[in-house]
C-alpha cells in the first residue's frame, strides 16, 4: 500500500527527485551543527543568508537580466530588521523577518515599474544607481545610523528570550537554514510553474515571446519583486546573525559585485548552485582573509577570472551565446 | 545669490574632471561594447605614479621645479600603455564572444586584483603632491581667487573632447573607426584590421584613464580605494550620456558636476545621492541616454 501511495505522490508531483534532494540537503545542513566547530557554522549560516541573494539573482539570470545592485534590497532587509528592533523594540524574531520581507516587498514593487524598461547593461547599471541612491541617503544622514549602522541585541523566538552571548545559536541557525530551504522549494516550484518556464522564453527571445502573448514587462517586474524580496530576507537573516549592520559591507556597489561574482560563477541551472557557490565563495574568503590577509581581494579577483575564462560551463548556459 | 559664479566654476571643474575619467570608459565602450570597470584602477594607477614621481622628484632635486609637470604625461603613457596591452591581449581578447555582463565581471576581476597590487607596490601611506598645483598659483576669475591648476583642468578637458571629434570626424583613422564601431564584421570583411583597432582603442581609453588620474593626483590625496569612487561616478556620468558617446559623455559630466555643485553648496548631505539621482531622472525619460542610440531590436 506505501508503495501505491508514493507512486500516486509521485504521480502528482509531490514527491519527485529534487525535492528529496533537497530534504537530504537541509538535513545534511542541521546534522553539521552537531559536528562542525563554530566558526564553521557561522560561516556556513552567513554563506546561507547570502545565498538567499544568489538565489534572486538566479531568478533575474533566468530571464537574461542581471542586477549590479541587489546590495540594495540585502541592506534594506537588514535595515528594517535592525530599525523595527531600535525604534519599535520588537524582539520578536519572526516579526522582524516579516518587516524585512515587506521592506523589500514595497520598495521593489514601487521601483519595478521604473526598472522593468530596461535590459542587459542598462539593467545592471540602473540599479547600480538605485543602490548607491540608498548608501548616499544612509550614509548622510545621522538619524538612519550614518556609517555606524545598527546594532542589536537580545532576541526573543515565539516571546521565548534567548540570551546568548553569541549571536550564533541552535534557533539562529535552525531558522535561517530552514528559511533557505522553503524559499528554494519555493523557487523549485516557480521555475517549474509557467511562469517560471516563461522567463527562458523571454532570455532567449523577447521579440517572439511578446508575439506569442506573454507580457514581458509584467513579468519581469514579477521576477524583479520576487528577487529582491530573497534579497532582502537574506539581509534580515544576515542582522539576526551577526547583530550589526553597516551601509558599507550591504549597500556599497563592490558587495553587489560580490554577489554578482557568485552568481555567475554558479550559473542559473538549478537552485542548488547558488548556496554552493555562496557556500564556496565565503570560505575562499575566510581562508584567503585568515591566511593572506593583505592580498585577499586578488586572490578573489584571480579566482573570478579563472572560473570565467576556464570554466564556461559553471557560468550556466545563458551567458554562451554569442554575440551578433 | 552671491554664490552663483562659485558654483559655475565649481562645476565646471569638477565636470571637466568626471569627463577625463568617463571619456576613456565611453570610448572603449562605444567601439568594443566592453565596460571596462578595471577602468576606476587604471585612474587610481595613473594617480600612483604620478604622485611617487613627483614625490622623488621634489625629495632629491630642487631646481627646475616646473619640470614636474611632465611627469604626469610620462606616468600616463607609461602607465597606460603598458597597462592597456596586457589587459587586452591577455583577457578581453579572450572573452569578446561572450556576453556583455562576464567581460564586466572580467573587468571586475581585474580591478580587484589591482587594488591589492597597488597596495603592494605603493603601500597604504597616502601620498600627497601638492607641489605642481602650488606652482601655478592663484588668480582671481570675477573676484574669486581660484587655483590655476583646477582652471586648467577645465582647458585640458576641453582639448581631449577637441581631439576625439577631430580625429573622428576629419582624419581616416576616425573614418575607419566609425566604421568599425557601425558594424564590426562588415568592415572586417572589407579589410580592416579591426583586432588591430581594438587594441589601439583600448589603450587609448586606458591612456585617458590613467592621464586623469594623473593630473588629479596633485588636487587630491592618493590613498588606497581612490578608483573605487571614481568608477561608479564614471559610470554614472557615461550612462546619463549614451554608452559609447564622448559628446554625451560631456554634457552627461556638465549636468552631474552642475547638480552635485549645487547639493554641495546648499545641502552638504545629498552629495552622493544626487549624482545617482540625476542618473535615474534622466534615464527615465530617455532609457538610453542622453545621445545614446537606440537598440534596433533585431528578430
Amino acid at each position: 500500500m506505501a508503495v501505491k501511495k508514493l507512486e500516486r505522490y509521485k504521480m502528482r508531483g509531490l514527491i519527485n527527485k529534487d525535492k528529496l534532494i533537497l530534504i537530504a540537503f537541509l538535513f545534511t545542513f542541521i546534522s553539521f551543527w552537531f559536528l562542525l566547530p563554530d566558526y564553521a557554522i557561522n560561516t556556513i549560516s552567513l554563506s546561507f543568508c547570502n545565498g538567499l541573494v544568489i538565489l534572486g539573482l538566479l531568478l533575474l539570470m533566468r530571464a537574461g537580466l542581471i542586477s549590479f545592485g541587489h546590495g540594495m534590497y540585502y541592506c534594506l532587509g537588514g535595515y528594517a530588521v535592525a530599525m523595527t528592533y531600535n525604534f519599535l523594540q520588537i524582539k520578536e524574531v519572526f516579526v522582524l523577518i516579516a518587516f524585512s520581507i515587506l521592506a523589500g516587498f514595497i520598495v521593489s514593487f514601487f521601483l519595478g515599474f521604473f526598472v522593468r524598461r530596461f535590459r542587459g547593461i542598462f539593467f545592471a547599471m540602473l540599479n547600480l544607481a538605485l543602490s548607491m541612491i540608498l548608501f548616499g541617503i544612509i550614509v548622510k544622514s545621522v538619524s538612519l545610523g550614518s556609517t555606524d549602522g545598527f546594532g542589536i541585541k537580545d532576541l526573543t523566538y515565539f516571546s521565548h528570550i534567548i540570551e546568548d552571548e553569541k549571536r550564533l545559536n541552535i534557533f539562529s541557525y535552525l531558522l535561517i537554514v530552514l528559511l533557505t530551504g522553503l524559499m528554494m522549494m519555493i523557487v523549485m516550484n516557480f521555475l517549474k510553474s509557467p511562469s517560471g518556464k516563461m522567463l527562458e522564453a523571454i532570455r532567449e527571445n523577447e521579440i517572439r515571446s511578446s508575439y506569442l502573448g506573454i507580457s514581458i514587462n509584467k513579468q519581469i517586474h514579477k521576477i524583479y519583486i520576487f528577487s529582491s524580496t530573497l534579497a532582502a530576507l537574506g539581509g534580515g537573516l544576515m542582522v539576526i546573525l551577526i547583530g550589526h549592520i553597516t551601509p558599507e559591507d550591504t549597500a556599497y556597489w563592490t558587495r553587489s559585485g560580490e554577489f554578482v561574482f557568485v552568481a555567475i560563477l554558479s550559473g542559473s541551472l538549478n537552485v542548488f548552485a547558488p548556496l554552493i557557490g555562496s557556500l564556496f565563495f565565503e570560505f575562499i574568503r575566510s581562508y584567503a582573509l585568515f591566511y593572506f590577509p593583505n592580498t585577499w581581494q586578488m586572490i578573489i579577483g584571480v579566482v573570478l577570472i579563472l572560473g570565467i575564462l576556464y570554466l564556461p560551463e559553471g557560468i550556466g548556459s545563458i551567458f554562451n551565446k554569442r554575440k551578433k | 545669490m552671491a554664490s552663483i559664479p562659485f558654483i559655475i566654476l565649481d562645476s565646471l571643474v569638477y565636470a571637466s574632471w568626471l569627463f577625463m575619467v568617463a571619456s576613456g570608459l565611453t570610448l572603449i565602450y562605444g567601439v568594443m561594447k566592453v565596460l571596462n570597470v578595471a577602468h576606476g584602477s587604471l585612474y587610481a594607477f595613473g594617480a600612483y605614479a604620478n604622485a611617487w614621481l613627483i614625490g622623488w622628484y621634489f625629495n632629491n632635486y630642487s631646481e627646475f621645479e616646473a619640470l614636474s609637470f611632465l611627469f604626469i604625461p610620462i606616468s600616463a603613457l607609461v602607465i597606460g600603455i603598458i597597462l592597456g596591452v596586457l589587459i587586452e591581449k591577455f583577457f578581453l581578447r579572450k572573452i569578446y564572444f561572450r556576453d556583455e555582463i562576464v567581460v564586466v565581471l572580467v573587468t571586475y576581476g581585474l580591478f580587484l586584483i589591482f587594488e591589492d597590487v597597488m597596495k603592494l607596490i605603493f603601500g597604504t601611506t597616502s601620498y600627497l603632491p601638492y607641489q605642481p598645483r602650488m606652482l601655478l598659483g592663484n588668480i582671481n576669475v570675477f573676484s574669486i581667487p581660484y587655483v590655476v591648476y583646477d582652471l586648467a583642468i577645465i582647458g585640458i578637458a576641453a582639448f581631449i573632447w577637441f581631439l576625439f571629434n577631430f580625429i573622428i570626424k576629419y582624419t581616416k583613422i576616425g573614418k575607419l573607426l566609425l566604421s568599425v564601431i557601425n558594424d564590426r564584421e562588415m568592415s572586417s570583411a572589407l579589410g580592416i584590421n579591426v583586432n588591430k583597432f581594438f587594441i589601439y582603442t583600448f589603450t587609448f581609453g586606458c591612456l585617458l584613464g590613467c592621464l586623469g588620474g594623473a593630473v588629479s593626483a596633485p588636487m587630491i590625496s592618493v590613498v588606497p580605494g581612490i578608483g573605487v569612487e571614481v568608477i561608479v561616478l564614471a559610470f554614472a556620468v557615461v550612462v546619463t550620456g549614451g554608452l559609447g558617446s564622448v559628446t554625451g559623455a560631456a554634457i552627461g559630466a556638465l549636468f552631474i558636476g552642475l547638480a552635485r555643485t549645487i547639493a554641495i553648496f546648499y545641502a552638504p548631505q545629498l552629495e552622493l545621492f544626487i549624482v545617482f539621482f540625476v542618473m535615474a531622472i534622466i534615464l527615465s525619460f530617455k532609457p538610453e541616454g542622453l545621445f545614446g542610440s537606440k537598440e534596433v531590436r533585431k528578430i
